[in-house]
């Protein structure tokens, strides 16, 4: 029930299929995905039940971070479910408090393997998008590397990302995050083969000793790993922020990357009514997601009175019908053991609760509010730390080569201060390259060089609107203040204030006229011409390099709002399927009806003669039509349906839905 | 149903009792961790830390950023006892506190 078979954007590999034993009950899934996932498949959500309350307990993070999916396994108690893989013939049991070993305690004390005792050049700790590109430029420069990462696949979020990148061509925008961690892995993959590159996947490093010089590592319950390393780069990235209110351990209530990691990783849903807490760039992405993967998400509430991630996602989720409630919160999450509902409230400036509460149906309720950085090493070998709460909470000092004031450790990603898996990409880079000079293993020129590059890509994606938190945040995480190398925008850009239905993801009744082409050129145009609605100052331009003629003006700054040309629009449509927000539309008004030209990215895959209900910006149906050309320009799953409909219904209707059932 | 909301999931503490705790006058995080068990659990304070350090801030007016986050001792993660310990000997024992007979006999 809770299996994805078809999705729009994704395939699982599901090969093999064991079988393991819940509570004494045989079960199948797949080999290689974890138990927690096994589990859920299976419609079983209560993974243990609490020693002091005897509350149930699902998973939480799903990335091995929170410990919330304790379960017995094999006898062995405690283990995190969430990344230890299901295997033929395992015996999984509910875990009841701390849990009992069972009668033969040798499995406990005795150990699989004997310690590897290691030494390395550069260690790198996690293998998300900063560890990978940490990676890859150390060993492009020569050195030895070591990589160590918790998950049981490299690539850390990455690989749960469906959707398409912003920043700049140069820099992976216009990819999919999943695309992004194939590429990285490939080109680590000669180095691994030439034993430059030692990696070791489900393992966790736990405890730094910083007089020994030892990095204390377990690797998959089976056997320790002592690392002797002479420079370290943490990036081991971040987890989602608890939050208080009453029901919040309910099983139900998942971090929004447990969503992501459950439905994209291994196509298993996580319920079918969701409730979105936080409307930052995660929650509104994984919402979106969530409507691909076949979920019904009932709302999004965000706290603050405008959403906090980029516009043109919200606009994406709105036009799909999700309404998103500003300056609302949770209040209290409802259920016997298992999420059932949930009750929301609006609340004032002051964080008071105002209004009448609101109940809600659902069965799931994702937490995107925020996410904390994983720090623990950095105490642990005594960083200088700072507290940045528009970074996410404490994060080491830091100078511009990213290292840390332990000469040894160096930071990069998340861990570093929340941002993009772009920047993440970026300070790996960086960290990677400092490292290498410090080994001595690149000269001086060559350093220099790359570090500015470097240093001016990153500028460049931190000089959106949106970007101008993380900017504050990181005036206060350097050691030294001005620098030639990091640029701040002369005057600070805030993000454009709105009326309050462009802050909640709908385009104002005012822009809507900005944003037409002009009527006497629209008229004649066969083919039709573009409409951009993309309003906002963000690091983006998929647009402008996907457009073969020119239409879209070069970008001088890549967090321009793009710019037409009309006169050279063909309406082709590339940019449609190009662009990461779904903000480019194309719309012929040759003929005696004007001709849509949506992007499109659901289910069911949309076909010529299917009938469609036609979606405004609020998601609200207000016509039907039929698909009358279907195009799959890019070749990546984004088709562009042409859909005709009545002329003044042109500038409202963003969105098509297929209708396959009457 | 309970109007119970949680601070720290490992080891179940209560909005409720952190606040009656900072009110006693334990305003500090290792404070709260000694007498409430915050982030003693295996999540090692991931989950909870900054709810709790918020809750004092509130309480005493002093921002975030100047309060002591606490210890952060290893492992940040549960380890396997036998990953660790010696090799294929029969578990032991051993407190190494004063009232330990093995050591006070010794
Ligand atoms: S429709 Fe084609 S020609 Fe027009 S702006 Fe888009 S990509 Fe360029
Ligand atoms: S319209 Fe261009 S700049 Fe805006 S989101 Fe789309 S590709 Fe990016
Ligand atoms: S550690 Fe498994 S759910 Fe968080």
């Amino acid at each position: 029930m809770y299996i994805i078979n078809d999705h729009p954007i994704l395939q699982f590999s599901r090969d093999k299929k064991v079988t393991f034993y819940y509570n004494g009950r045989p079960l199948e899934w797949y080999e290689h995905d974890p138990i927690a996932v096994a589990l859920h498949a299976n419609g079983i959500k209560v993974l243990s039940y609490t020693k002091k309350y005897h509350r149930p307990r699902g998973f939480f993070c799903a990335i091995g971070k929170c410990s919330s999916c304790f379960m017995i396994v094999d006898g062995m108690p405690n283990v995190r479910t969430c990344i230890t893989p299901v295997r033929e013939g395992m015996q999984i049991q509910t875990q009841h408090g701390l849990g009992k070993f069972s009668e033969n305690l040798s499995h406990v004390t005795a150990r699989t393997e004997e310690p590897l005792n290691l030494q390395t050049e550069v260690l790198v700790v996690g293998g998300g998008p900063a560890g990978l590109c940490a990676c890859l430029e150390a060993l492009e420069s020569g050195c030895s590397v070591t990589l160590v990462d918790e998950s049981l696949q490299l690539g850390g979020q990455l690989i749960k990302q469906t959707h398409k990148f912003f920043g700049s061509s140069q820099d992976f925008a216009g990819v999919r995050g999943i695309e992004i961690a194939k590429i990285l892995q490939q080109r680590l993959s000669p180095h691994i083969d030439s034993g430059q590159l030692k990696v070791f996947s489900n393992t966790s490093a736990v405890a730094y000793y910083e007089k020994e010089n030892l990095l204390l590592c377990e690797q998959s319950e089976r056997r320790l790993l002592l690392i002797r390393p002479e420079t370290i780069i943490v990036s081991t990235g971040a987890m989602e922020k608890f939050v208080p209110f009453v029901g919040n351990d309910l099983v139900g209530v998942y971090g929004a990357g447990a969503v992501q990691t459950l439905m994209n990783v291994y196509g298993v849903l996580p319920g079918k009514k969701v409730l979105m807490v936080g409307a930052g760039n995660i929650g509104l992405i994984v919402s979106y997601q969530l409507l691909q993967a076949g979920a019904e998400v009932v709302a999004i509430v965000e706290l603050a009175p405008s959403v906090g991630g980029y516009w043109v996602h919200a606009a994406k989720v709105r036009r799909l019908n999700v309404p998103i409630l500003l300056k609302h919160t949770v209040k209290k999450v409802i259920g016997e053991g298992e999420v059932e509902g949930a009750l929301i409230q609006q609340v004032d400036d002051e964080g008071n609760f105002i209004g009448e509460e609101k109940y809600i149906g659902c069965d799931t309720v994702c937490l995107a509010a925020g996410l904390s950085p994983t720090v623990e090493l950095f105490w642990q070998a005594n960083c200088e730390m700072v507290y940045v709460n528009e970074l996410g909470g404490f994060v080491p000092k830091r100078d511009l080569t990213l290292r840390t004031s332990n000469p040894r450790l160096w930071v990069a990603g998340d861990v570093a201060g929340i941002e993009e898996a772009t920047t993440a990409m970026l300070e790996g880079r960086i960290a990677g390259l400092s490292v290498a000079r410090n080994l001595g293993k690149i000269d001086e020129e060559s350093y220099r060089k790359k570090l500015e590059n470097y240093w001016d890509r990153l500028n460049q994606l931190r000089m959106g609107e949106t970007a101008y938190r993380i900017r504050r945040g990181l005036k206060q995480a350097f050691f030294e203040q001005a620098s030639s190398l990091v640029r701040f925008p002369e005057e600070e850009i805030y993000p454009s204030q709105q009326d309050e239905e462009f802050q909640s993801g709908v385009l104002s009744q005012s822009m809507v006229n900005i944003v037409s082409p002009p009527m006497d050129l629209w008229k004649k145009k066969k083919g039709g011409l573009v409409v951009i609605e993309c309003p906002q100052k963000i690091p983006c331009d998929p647009c402008h390099t996907n457009c073969p003629t020119g239409a879209i003006l070069p970008f001088e700054n890549i967090n321009d709002v793009p710019k037409i040309d009309y006169s050279k629009c063909t309406g082709c449509g590339l940019c449609v399927a190009a662009c990461p927000g779904l903000a480019c539309f194309v719309i012929d008004m040759s003929g005696e009806q004007a001709i849509l030209k949506l992007p499109y990215e659901m289910l069911p895959r949309p076909a010529v003669g299917d009938r469609v209900s036609c979606l405004d910006r609020y998601g609200r149906e207000v016509a039907r039509s039929r698909i009358v050309v279907v195009q799959e320009p890019r070749k990546d799953k984004t088709y562009v349906v042409h859909v005709p409909i009545p002329k003044e219904l042109a500038m409202h209707v963003r969105a098509a839905k297929v209708i396959r059932d009457g | 149903m309970d109007e119970k909301i949680f601070v720290c999931r490992c080891e179940e503490v209560t909005l409720e009792e952190v606040r009656k705790y900072i009110q006693m006058g334990f305003t500090s995080f290792n404070e709260l961790k000694r007498l409430l068990r915050v982030g003693m659990g295996p999540c090692q304070g991931r989950g909870c830390r900054e709810i709790v350090l918020r809750e004092i801030s509130k309480a005493t007016k002093i921002p975030i950023s100047q309060l002591n986050p606490g210890t952060f001792r290893p492992p940040s993660k549960p380890l396997r006892l036998g990953l660790i310990g010696p090799d294929r000997q029969e578990p032991q024992l051993q407190t190494g506190m004063t009232s330990d007979p093995q050591t006070r006999s010794g």
